[in-house]
């Protein structure tokens, strides 16, 4: 049945108002907008990159810093003649000298019976490790420690000084402890800070070679003593 | 005849217009975000470190030249991996999850995944193992670690 509409009943008629939409201009102004903003944002990190190496960079030194103690042994130079050893750790001792070092490396010199060339990668001596320990107590030599260990280099004529904390730790977060000297067995460098600036971690699974003395004891396959060397980085 | 409205023609062809520039503006915003943030790649060198550190550990060298690894292999005890990876605390402290994988050339032979397939993101570590008796073979034991 069909039904007769009344003077002025518009229900159901859809009315076109060409004043409701947007105009063409307006929607070309603001999509240019747009892109603009989006090829400032994407670009911005390009266009500061080269002022912020210093500030992005603390990662590959947290990470360089973990290599270096790790998986090498160090370098000592004898100065006289020039040669070369790893065993830094006991000429510091009989010397009392810490500018022949070159390199802190903390790996284990190779056995005779090892197939390893030089050091082993990832067994720490624990010789090494004492060593360093009692040079950072040493407080008249233990700003030495951040130059051997690559922590203050120049950068297109800038002196960059990063800061450095680093831990032996059991798997449990703890610090171990050297239950001879009653202290921690390795634990140098500054405060960690709470807040403020980017501090970057690398943690390492190590094995450490003569674990006398030495709480949290964790065995893992034929390594009487593993742990974690915690390393942390800022400027 | 036939009444047509031009206006409304226009008003289509203006909501297409519209709809292609914003289309066009979400499609390059979101071809833009970068891909990997620095965190991310700061999380998978840590896997990664993780991961060679721990299959260096299992292969230490023993002076008979044969590590914990090189029996492992040899045995195919893949139950015992779990048991020296918990002593890490890497999986209840950290939340890193692993898949373990023996190969033989590219023939696998063996795999471990107690905690199921491993995400795109996951990043792998392997370590190659000769065994020497009888015959010399090389396997390759290959870790995946992420982070849940």
């Amino acid at each position: 049945m069909r039904m007769r509409r009344g003077v002025g009943d518009y229900s159901g008629v859809v009315k076109s108002e060409s004043s409701g939409q947007v105009s063409m201009d307006f929607l070309l102004a603001i999509s240019i907008f747009a892109f603009g903003i989006v090829i400032l944002i994407s670009e911005i990190p390009m266009l500061f990159a080269p002022l912020q190496t210093v500030a992005t960079d603390i990662q590959p030194v947290a990470y360089r810093t973990s290599m270096i103690l790790v998986e090498d042994g160090g370098i000592y130079e004898y100065e006289e003649s020039g040669s070369i050893t790893s065993r830094w750790e006991d000429l510091i001792a009989q010397r009392r000298s810490y500018n022949e070092v070159k390199r802190i490396g903390l790996a284990m010199p190779a056995p005779a019976w090892s197939s390893s060339e030089d050091v082993v990668p990832n067994n720490l001596s624990r010789r090494k490790i004492d060593a360093l320990q009692d040079w950072w107590n040493d407080t008249a030599n233990q700003s030495k420690i951040r130059d051997k260990l690559g922590l203050f280099v120049t950068y297109n004529g800038n002196h960059l000084d990063y800061r450095y904390n680093i831990t032996l730790q059991a798997f449990n977060g703890s610090p171990i402890w050297n239950s001879t000297s009653n202290s921690p067995l390795l634990q140098i460098g500054d405060s960690i800070p709470v807040s403020g600036v980017t501090v970057e971690k690398i943690e390492r699974i190590v094995a450490i070679d003569n674990p006398v003395n030495l709480t949290n004891r964790t065995k893992i396959g034929d390594v009487e003593y593993a742990a974690k060397l915690v390393v942390c980085i800022w400027r | 005849m036939m009444k047509t409205n031009k206006k409304g023609q226009m008003h289509t062809i203006e909501a297409l217009l519209a709809l292609m520039l914003i289309i066009g503006v979400v499609a390059f915003t979101a071809r833009s975000a970068p891909g990997e943030t620095q965190v991310e790649g700061s999380m998978d060198t840590q896997l990664a470190l993780y991961g060679n550190d721990f299959l260096s550990i299992l292969d230490m060298e023993q002076p008979d030249h044969k590590s914990w690894l090189y029996y492992f292999v040899e045995t195919n005890n893949i139950t015992g991996f779990k048991q020296e990876w918990e002593k890490t605390n890497l999986t209840d402290k950290k939340g890193i999850f692993y898949k373990l994988e023996l190969y033989n050339g590219c023939d696998l032979q063996n795999f471990s995944a107690p905690y199921g397939e491993p995400p795109e993101n996951a990043v792998t570590v392997s370590r190659l193992v000769t065994l020497v008796n009888p015959h010399v073979e090389v396997y390759e034991v290959r870790l995946t670690l992420w982070y849940v």
